[in-house]
């Protein structure tokens, strides 16, 4: 097709959103983390917009709460992303396998949880984490067992639980429209190599979806790094979880409850070019491994 | 494109829309009108006092939710899209940061010698910086004990006089009483914890050489870090939050029998429990080994850089501070003790404040003399609430067993300064 | 396969699907209880579902209704116009060639990737010089942005769109707006339905930004209306039915469309993961 006016006026719209709701506000987190609006000496004094340059940079990487924040949820991505992955992928190995009963009802059941809203997941699991309200923790305290999980140790895998909870079916089904999609003839090849049902997801199935797997991990791992929901809503029960928890969180709390512009647009710079580095990387490494 | 916090803040000025959220400062001939915000009980029964006792000025009142409920984070967004309240209400700490934000107007030019000779100069200097006055208090809470008389009695402890006393008496009530603990080391407490560093003459913040000096783990604050840290370790006092239900159940079931706290916490004591009537008694804080004590609590109320009536606003604020008819009417919604900045209000406040719950211990003398003995020089910082929390969140840690006290305050300091570094300002670090 | 190895895989499927099923069950459940009977792990207990729900209705002079009704404002009509939108640009990146088309399109791929919370404080500041914080609009425009929507748009109208219909209707002399409008449009149908489906949960799901844009209660998605009363719930426990209550209705229109749209679900899922 040729006419020049039609393509563009069928992506004007979504152009001018991409412009005003991503490009522009990218570039002002940039330009904000390298202008401030400064305060010399005690600072009552009238301020002065000035080019601070790496400023803010230096105090939000000098800033023992940041990174804190960053190693958290870099432990939460090693612990999540595996379990996501491995969990996923072996659920839809098993109702690929053939034996599995029910097949439609179980996938249905194991999606149910993506209809959830993360907020409201995070709700019910806070609920089920709360000593009085929980089941869960009656049953372990008949059995003389005190249990916390909202405890020091235990407030990081309590929101890895949540949001396996929340994505193991969704990603599941990705797994399994992919294994569903490999040719049979591959799979019958194999079963006269002499191939056991173990032996043939692993070496020949699991092989053949790694595209699928690169991309549920990196938007497993997008998705990861920008931890907000649940760690906020858990703060609202347990002294555990800082103002400051996670990258995303300490953003929001310099922007807005510390009232420090320059720290949190420096401190989305970082957050922005650490997920990127991380991606790229895992692509890289992903297409290294398969050449 | 061209962002700054102040560039923001004008916009709000010339914006139609802020126009619009402030509707007719002075209607033709009509009296000036300006706005309140405060979170403070009794507030509209004082705006309604200060409205019929003059016709130039009308205060339109909104009640917010404290500061940590809400409260400051409306303010903030307020002042952001330029329509803060004429008057705003600002707890001490947050002073500073309001200040230096420039949501809190400098009013020094407002503030007639006829006020500064009707209030404590030592409240005063709380909220003065750089020689510049940015809010004018309301109230000044020395922290004080509130005691169990009956328990003391029954059992044979002394009020103590000095901390070593305080751990002496904490140990003899753990001991005869394995379910009770002398006190609470609020794990959400990092005000209190700041009093009692004030009161053992730390200076967390200094701002006398022209440059922010921070030292929140100054040697008096290691001194009672340590000191508290050991009544923890020894499981001589509760360490659980002190806003919390729990700690409700802790007082309400006699489990707790001492409270350190600000003076108005007397009459909040009094209205949470009322069935402890005639059980409490306040008596001056422990000392170190000088007569000294810090507050714990208190308001001021700012002229905000929105106002376009600041002399109005001063004069309600005025009126609200050092008025007795502003005190009389507060009283109205409910008791309170809260100790007034203006020596002239004391009588009043004492008059109103039932005795009975106490005893009929005269508490308004008690707060008299431990108001003389507030520690001079103490300096809120820039950025207190976020100091705080991260204190608090080194707090909670400790109070489960991980970390000190001590490594809650050196976390609260390295969690400052990028802070104010970002901002700007002019930095030091003290010893840590 | 042997007895025994059937059992295990449907044994581990069936603790699976409990594991997802059993807080939904509690949620359920729990809408049922008044306080008490929450507090006291009664399971069947102190049923009063409507007096809960009637509370719900009530609670801060009936928040939660309003509440609902900006939900589905925000996640239907923005829904829809995200879908348009996106599937015009996916269309058009498919069936146009321009220069740098392809670098264009790793734009729109590269912004998958940046987290909103990296956009929240300059889209704030934006919204606040242009008098829009705290307004409809601050939650409702930022949230037709889907350049994962383009993306899926540009394999459906591979996918559904064959180039020889286009090409008949070019000769047929229809211009080239008409022809989408006419021809294309109706066969990217089900792409359309399903990205609605998916913008329409995100919007739903919308957390971060109205907390950062709305001050205004009755502005509230149900979303943060929930997350405030839970805060509220922590110290007045008459709050946790109504919570409990108002989650149960969030989460119901959501379970509802997935059941009766399952095969728009699976359409997106797998043309976003295979390919």
């Amino acid at each position: 097709m040729k006419n020049k006016l039609a393509c563009a006026l069928l992506m004007a719209p979504f152009f001018l959103l991409l412009v005003t709701v991503f490009l522009v506000p990218t570039g002002t987190a940039v330009w904000l983390s390298f202008f401030a609006a400064d305060q010399p000496g005690l600072g009552f004094g009238p301020e002065s917009t000035v080019f601070v340059g790496l400023r803010s940079y230096g105090a939000v990487l000098s800033d023992p709460t940041f990174l804190t924040s960053l190693l958290t949820v870099l432990l939460y991505c090693l612990i999540y992303i595996p379990l996501m992955v491995v969990g996923a992928l072996g659920l839809a190995l098993l109702l690929d396998s053939g034996v599995a009963k029910l097949r439609g009802w179980m996938q249905m059941g194991l999606y149910l949880p993506h209809a959830v809203p993360g907020i409201i997941a995070a709700l019910i699991w806070l609920y089920l984490y709360t000593p009085g309200l929980s089941p869960i923790i009656d049953l372990f305290a008949k059995a003389d067992v005190e249990i916390s999980f909202l405890g020091v140790n235990t407030v990081l895998p309590s929101i890895v639980n949540i949001a396996l909870w929340s994505n193991l079916g969704y990603n599941m089904v990705i797994f399994y429209a992919a294994l569903q999609a490999v040719p049979r003839e591959v799979l019958e090849a194999s079963v006269v190599d002499g191939a056991g049902p173990v032996k043939q997801a692993l070496r020949i199935k699991t092989p053949l979806v790694r595209g699928a797997i690169v991309t549920v991990g990196i938007f497993t791992l997008i998705w990861a790094l920008q931890l907000f929901t649940e760690p906020v809503l858990l703060s609202q029960s347990t002294p555990m979880i800082s103002a400051r928890f996670s990258p995303s969180m300490y953003i929001y709390d310099a922007a807005f409850t510390r009232n420090n512009y320059g720290l949190a647009a420096a401190a989305s710079v970082i957050l922005l070019a650490f997920t990127v580095a991380l991606s790229y990387g895992v692509t890289r490494w992903t297409n290294r491994k398969a050449a | 494109m061209r962002l700054s916090r102040r560039t923001l803040l004008a916009a709000g000025l010339t914006a139609p829309l802020a126009a619009c959220s402030t509707p007719q400062r002075r209607g033709a001939g009509g009296p000036v009108e300006i706005t309140f915000w405060s979170a403070l009980r009794g507030s509209q029964q004082v705006v309604d006092a200060f409205n019929s006792s003059q016709n130039r000025i009308r205060v339109v009142f909104q009640q917010i939710p404290s500061g940590g409920q809400g409260g400051y984070a409306k303010l903030s967004n307020a002042a952001r899209a330029g329509n803060a309240p004429d008057v705003a209400t600002i707890e001490y700490p947050q002073v500073p940061g309001y200040a230096i934000d420039g949501v809190a107007r400098d009013i020094t030019d407002l503030v007639t010698d006829r006020v500064k000779q009707k209030i404590l100069p030592q409240a005063l200097k709380l909220t003065t910086f750089d020689d510049r006055v940015f809010s004018v208090p309301l109230d000044v809470e020395p922290m004080v004990l509130h005691y169990r008389e009956d328990l003391f009695r029954a059992n044979g402890f002394e009020v103590p006089g000095t901390w070593d006393e305080f751990a002496d008496l904490a140990r003899a009530v753990r001991a005869k009483f394995p379910d009770k603990r002398l006190t609470i080391f609020p794990t959400d407490g990092a005000m209190q914890f700041a009093c009692y560093a004030w009161q053992a003459g730390a200076q967390w913040f200094d701002t006398s050489g022209g440059r922010w000096r921070v030292s929140l783990a100054d040697e008096p604050t290691r001194k009672v870090a340590a000191y508290w840290q050991r009544l923890i370790d020894e499981d001589l006092v509760f360490r659980n939050a002190g806003d919390s239900k729990q700690h409700d159940a802790q007082i309400g079931q006699d489990r707790v029998i001492v409270r350190l706290s600000g003076a108005w916490d007397a009459g909040a004591q009094m209205r949470a429990r009322p069935a402890q009537k005639g059980r409490w008694r306040i008596a001056p804080m422990p000392i170190w080994d000088e007569q000294v004590v810090g507050t714990h609590g208190g308001s001021t109320f700012a002229v905000t850089k929105d106002s376009l009536q600041p002399e109005a606003a001063m004069e309600f604020i005025e009126w609200q501070c050092t008025h007795p008819d502003a005190l009389t009417a507060r009283l109205k919604s409910g008791t309170s003790s809260q100790y007034p900045v203006a020596p002239g209000l004391v009588e009043a406040g004492a008059k109103a404040f039932p005795g009975e719950y106490y005893g009929g211990q005269d508490i308004y003398r008690l707060f008299q003399q431990e108001a003389d003995k507030i520690r001079d020089g103490w300096v809120w910082g820039p950025r207190m609430t976020a100091t705080q929390k991260v204190m608090q969140d080194g707090f909670a840690r400790a109070g489960a067993g991980v970390g000190t006290l001590l490594d809650a305050v050196r976390e609260a300091q390295s969690g400052t300064m990028p802070d104010l570094k970002a901002l700007g300002l002019s930095t030091e670090e003290g010893t840590r | 396969m042997t007895l025994l190895g059937r059992t295990t895989v449907n044994v581990v499927i069936g603790v699976s699907v409990l594991y997802t099923l059993l807080p939904v069950m509690w949620l359920v459940l729990a809408a049922t209880k008044n306080v008490d009977a929450l507090f006291n792990s009664d399971l069947f207990g102190g049923f009063s579902f409507v007096e809960n729900v009637k509370n719900l209705f009530a609670m801060d002079k009936g928040l939660y209704p309003r509440w609902y009704a900006n939900s589905l404002l925000y996640a239907v009509i923005g829904a829809a116009v995200s879908a348009f939108v996106s599937i015009a640009c996916g269309y058009a990146f498919d069936k146009y060639a321009f220069r740098h088309k392809e670098k264009l399109f790793g734009l729109v791929l590269a912004a998958v990737m940046v987290p909103q919370t990296v956009l929240a404080l300059p889209l704030y500041l934006m919204a606040s010089e242009a008098g829009l914080v705290n307004t409809f609009w601050a939650v409702f425009i930022p949230a037709l942005f889907n350049p994962f929507g383009v993306y899926l748009g540009r394999i459906f109208a591979q996918g559904y769109v064959p180039d020889e219909v286009l090409e008949a209707a070019r000769i047929d002399g229809a211009g080239d707006l008409a022809t989408y409008f006419k021809v294309a449009f109706r066969m990217l149908g089900t792409g359309v339905v399903t990205l609605f489906l998916f913008q329409l949960t995100t919007i739903w799901n919308n957390f971060f930004l109205p907390m950062v844009m709305l001050s205004d209660q009755l502005l509230y998605p149900v979303s943060l209306g929930l997350y405030q009363w839970n805060s509220s719930a922590t110290v007045s426990p008459e709050y946790y039915p109504v919570v409990i209550m108002g989650s149960l209705f969030a989460v119901l229109p959501l379970i509802v469309a997935f059941m009766l749209l399952q095969r728009f679900w699976k359409a997106g899922l797998t043309a976003g993961a295979v390919k």
